[in-house]
């Protein structure tokens, strides 16, 4: 049953209104533009309408599905194994950056026993699956008889034991025909001599655009700060490595997937396999983490174990090696930025040119958001800009989204180049970002942001963190042989990406319980405790009694990707607004609830009526109340709630916050150690405290490896990975973690997450590459442009240092 | 990359040519199996595949107090024979390569990685693994309970080797400082948790 809201009416009520007015900087511009998007569509998205007192949202809830995965007994892709599997094994072209297949001989696999399968480019499309290509440029097939990456997979078998399977991988014999490769900095990538990739050069796609009047805003500076900054190649590092499970039955498929989108996953597989999406069942209910390495959960290793498994007629397993997941799997792009910004002699930015080339690798799944160019777009105002934007093709490894989709890489080039506009200026850092931070509106396209609390983060962080009695001039105390260092920073990013749809179901059970149905997949950030708390405060029942369900496509609605930090609003939205359903059919049957022949709600309307605990009660006389389970056992069988909301196209919600480094460089070493880190997020409402805690500590971990270690290589010659295994990729362990770090929460209240919650996931991975490269500086007074930071870059610094004055 | 150059401990002995009967000169597992049958389990449970199957070698070892015998593979890993012959799947391989510690299982009580154990190896020894942890009711132990409670789970694909590593610890120091928590799990890498919350559970599990 779809809920149909009243667009007109929800627009013309107080409680819209109001919560508008409350918004500060909203001018009647921006609240017509709104307007005018929300009354083009129908169902709309339901704006927030703050309520005076929760009963659930805020507080700290632990999770239940965490008692399975502490038992071992919770299924993860890996542990799967239908009657009758077989284990796949996928070769891929690993001696070869770019190179063309001559001949290819699989007759000593086949021939080995017990393989069942082998697939090549040459049969892969006998099974069904149609020869179009996946993505266009360059153009990528399941499987081709070109590769453009070492990590590019070029033949798969099933076999009986995954040791044959693997043994069989290396039995096919290949002989290569070389290509002209490329796998430098991406700058460099498209310049005349570089070596092309493609015939027409190694230009994956570009977009250029002016904000305002550039030159206009550029004249009206008195000072530019201009600089090139670097970034890393990252991996996202889960513990479960890739994983599926492919069974065919029929025209039927059914597959176990570790994602982070099951129903993306489903429309993907129909739409790979030419089936219709009802024909695909997509499961997978505990995953070992995600950080947007399974955001596109299928791709070609998933295809190809469904061939295989097409081709035997059995099911067929294929799980990642930690190998393949560094060298086959997505990754963050390497990006260089080159900056110049603009401002007057007080400190205000009157413009921004902006330059930036991302290593897209040889195939892309995000295209231009690796850029990392959306915090320059919305996180200060500014008069003009120029913003270009180059995504280059090189032999590397493939990109895409990887938790914050790479906004660190433009808060690292914006937030050093506006620690350095303050210092030119001689103006105290936090005092130049309150002068320039946005309001109520994007300054790159106009539209207004949902709720914007990063005043409200830089002044109650600074204030935490004692900024005021930490600051001091670069490089001006040294104790001994440690320089110490305070830096800070803010971050923007987009979140709750634009256009998800929002849906979900909410059911009432004969015994008054309630089960939330929802395809917001548990990423391992607590996904579906949030929307049974979700659930409980809309419906007003009991948390204890209310317990949400997912992992399977089959039974859920599409509600978008956990990607992006998206889902408590698509699906917190979707949840939210099927509790309403189910809340209005609830008290429309308590109305006509009855006790010894009598109504027990002495009410006309089912509008006197309010629910919480479980029990619905008349508002008017709180005493006169009847329980979920009385109000249930009147008849029904069970209430489904359902909703399906489609979100306006241009509002996204965007996070905000600012950071605080205190850190120590040990000027013998270059180590550095963070003694104090404060983090003030705009998370808009806490849903879970224990789910933003829980992102704070682990997000800022990461962002400390991004900052400070972490980066993938290759090797200058051949292109081929150096490092792709945790002994020589540097993820943190328990003894990196920093001595003190500290949260603040800004509520701000988004207008249209669900009461007011906006994402969190992903800001806390931005937030240390904030402030670290302008702590470190402060300690040094060298700074550094190159991202990570590590021992070495430091050294270097370190022997520039000027002696004390 | 291809599995060419990925070295596991299993590719490493298919590498050096090992054979059954090549396994049996360099582990003593013949030696080892007889005499290791506790009074306690006269009768072992049977697992695996038939006695006398091709490469494979007949060993007894005890899994979570049950006495097992099976017909090894030399070239199992313990983690393979956890996972795929005993079904005990929440022993996790996150590397298969001793870099990651989600198979951590204690033999002995000491932790040990299953990744890079050989079945064999485990011939003779007590090895406890995460489903060998809850009650005898089969309810979370206090130290289930402290990660629980103090919110020290995120994916959870870590949390069997963490739990494995803090029993080895509270085993041997009831009562450990956060710093010899944070020891005893440095080696096993977590990407969700910060590993904050996890240092938390185990410290307050030996509070309790």
């Amino acid at each position: 049953m779809p809920k149909n809201i009243d667009v007109a009416k929800l627009l013309s009520s107080p409680e819209f209104m109001e919560t508008w007015a409350q918004y500060p900087s909203l001018v009647e511009e921006e609240a017509a533009v709104i307007m005018e998007h929300l009354s083009k569509i129908h169902p709309t998205v339901p704006l927030t309408v703050p309520k005076a007192r929760y009963a659930v949202v805020g507080t700290r809830q632990l999770r239940h599905n965490d008692v399975p995965r502490i038992k071992g007994t919770a299924v993860y892709t890996h542990d799967v194994a239908p009657v009758g599997m077989l284990y796949g094994a996928i070769r891929y072209a690993a001696q070869h950056a770019h190179a063309k297949i001559k001949a290819i001989d699989t007759s000593k696999a086949e021939a080995l026993p017990g393989v069942r399968a082998v697939v090549t480019y040459k049969n892969v499309y006998n099974f069904g699956a149609p020869k179009r290509p996946i993505q266009a440029r360059p153009p990528r097939f399941i499987l081709q008889d070109e590769i453009f990456a070492p990590g590019d997979e070029v033949a798969g078998v099933a076999a009986d034991t995954q040791d044959i399977a693997e043994e069989a991988v290396r039995l096919i014999d290949i002989e290569w025909g070389p290509l002209p490769s490329f796998f430098g900095d991406p700058e460099s990538g498209l310049s005349a001599d570089a070596p092309k990739i493609l015939p027409d050069g190694n230009l994956g796609s570009e977009n250029i655009r002016d904000v305002g009047d550039p030159a206009k805003a550029m004249a009206a500076a008195d000072i530019v700060v201009e600089g090139r900054y670097s970034t890393q190649t990252l991996q996202h590092g889960p513990l479960e490595p890739k994983a599926v499970v492919m069974s065919w039955d029929g025209d039927q498929l059914t597959t176990w997937v570790s994602g982070q989108y099951l129903h993306g996953a489903r429309s993907t597989l129909a739409s790979i396999f030419g089936l219709p999406i009802s024909k695909v069942r997509t499961i997978g209910e505990y995953m070992g983490g995600g950080f947007g390495d399974k955001s596109s959960p299928v791709d070609k290793f998933a295809y190809i174990a469904g061939v295989l498994s097409k081709m035997t007629s059995r099911p067929v397993r294929l799980y990642y090696s930690r190998r393949e997941e560094f060298t086959s799997s997505v990754h963050k792009a390497a990006n260089v930025h080159r900056v110049k910004a603009y401002a007057k002699r007080d400190g205000t930015l009157t413009a921004f040119d902006l330059k930036t080339f991302s290593d897209m690798g040889a195939h892309a799944s995000t295209g231009s958001a690796q850029s990392g160019q959306e915090p320059f777009h919305r996180l200060y105002a500014y008069q003009g800009a120029h913003f270009e934007q180059r995504n280059v093709l090189t032999n590397r490894y493939r990109t895409g989204p990887m938790r914050d989709v790479n906004e660190s890489s433009g808060v690292f080039s914006l937030e050093i180049t506006m620690d350095r506009i303050a210092e030119q200026l001689g103006i105290d850092p936090v005092e130049l970002r309150l002068k320039n931070v946005t309001g109520a509106k994007n300054p790159y396209d106009g539209f207004p942001l949902t709720s914007n609390g990063v005043r409200e983060a830089i002044t109650r962080g600074a204030e935490t963190f004692g900024w005021k009695a930490k600051w001091h001039k670069p490089g001006a105390r040294i104790l001994g042989r440690k320089a110490h260092g305070v830096g800070m920073g803010c971050f923007a990013s987009q979140k709750g990406s634009q256009g998800t749809p929002m849906s979900g179901i909410v059911k009432i059970e004969r015994d008054g319980s309630v089960s939330v149905i929802t395809g917001a997949q548990d990423v391992g950030a607590g996904q579906l405790t949030t929307m049974a708390m979700i659930a409980a405060e809309q419906l007003g029942s009991d948390l204890a009694d209310t317990r949400a369900y997912g992992g399977d496509s089959g039974f859920t609605s599409d509600t978008g990707t956990s990607s992006s930090s998206r889902q408590t609003k698509s699906g917190g939205t979707g949840v939210r607004m099927a509790a309403v359903d189910a809340k209005e059919q609830l008290l429309k049957m308590a109305l006509a609830l009855q006790a010894s022949g009598k109504p027990v709600f002495p009410a006309k309307d089912a509008g006197e009526l309010e629910a919480e605990g479980s029990f619905v009660f008349l508002k008017a006389d709180p005493s006169k109340r009847a329980s979920f389970a009385q109000v249930m056992g009147s008849g029904a069988n069970v209430i489904i709630g359902s909703a399906t909301v489609i979100p306006p196209p241009r509002i996204a919600q965007t996070t905000f916050g600012a950071t605080f480094t205190e850190l120590e460089v040990d000027l013998d070493t270059g180590e550095v150690t963070v003694l104090d880190y404060v983090g003030a997020h705009d998370l808009g409402k806490i849903i879970n405290l224990l789910g933003v805690e829980q992102q704070f500590d682990g997000g800022l971990l990461m962002g400390f490896g991004f900052a400070l270690g972490e980066a993938l290589t290759v090797d200058p010659v051949k292109g081929f990975s150096v490092n792709s295994t945790w002994e020589n990729y540097p993820m943190a362990t328990s003894l990196d973690v920093p001595l003190k770090t500290r949260p603040v929460w800004v509520e701000s209240i988004d207008t249209i997450g669900p009461f007011g919650a906006k994402g969190m996931g992903e800001p806390v991975c931005t937030g240390p590459v904030a402030s670290i490269p302008n702590a470190i500086y402060n300690a040094i007074g060298v700074r550094i442009y190159d991202q990570p930071i590590t021992r070495d870059k430091i050294l270097a610094a370190i022997a520039q240092m000027k002696p004390a004055s | 990359m291809s599995r060419l150059d990925r070295s596991t401990r299993r590719t490493f002995l298919r590498g050096a040519g090992v054979t059954a009967a090549g396994a049996a000169a360099v582990i003593p597992v013949q030696a080892s199996v007889s005499p290791a049958a506790p009074a306690a389990r006269p009768v072992a449970v049977r697992v695996g595949p038939p006695a006398g199957a091709p490469g494979t070698v007949l060993a007894q070892l005890t899994v979570n107090s049950t006495l097992y015998e099976a017909a090894i593979d030399p070239r199992w890993t313990l983690a393979d024979f956890l996972r795929d012959h005993l079904g005990l799947t929440g022993t996790k391989v996150g590397c298969d390569r001793g870099e990651c510690g989600s198979c951590t299982v204690v033999m002995d009580g000491r932790p040990v990685f299953a990744c890079m154990v050989i079945a064999a190896e485990a011939v003779g020894h007590k090895v406890q693994t995460v489903e060998g942890l809850t009650t005898p009711k089969g309810e979370l132990n206090p130290l289930q309970r402290s990660f629980f409670e103090n919110g020290a789970v995120q994916c959870g694909f870590c949390t069997p080797g963490m739990l494995m590593s803090a029993t080895a610890l509270l085993a041997a120091h009831p009562r450990p400082s956060a710093d010899e928590a944070r020891l005893a799990i440095s080696g096993n890498l977590c990407r969700c948790t910060g590993y904050t919350k996890i240092v938390d559970a185990i410290v307050r599990a030996g509070q309790a």
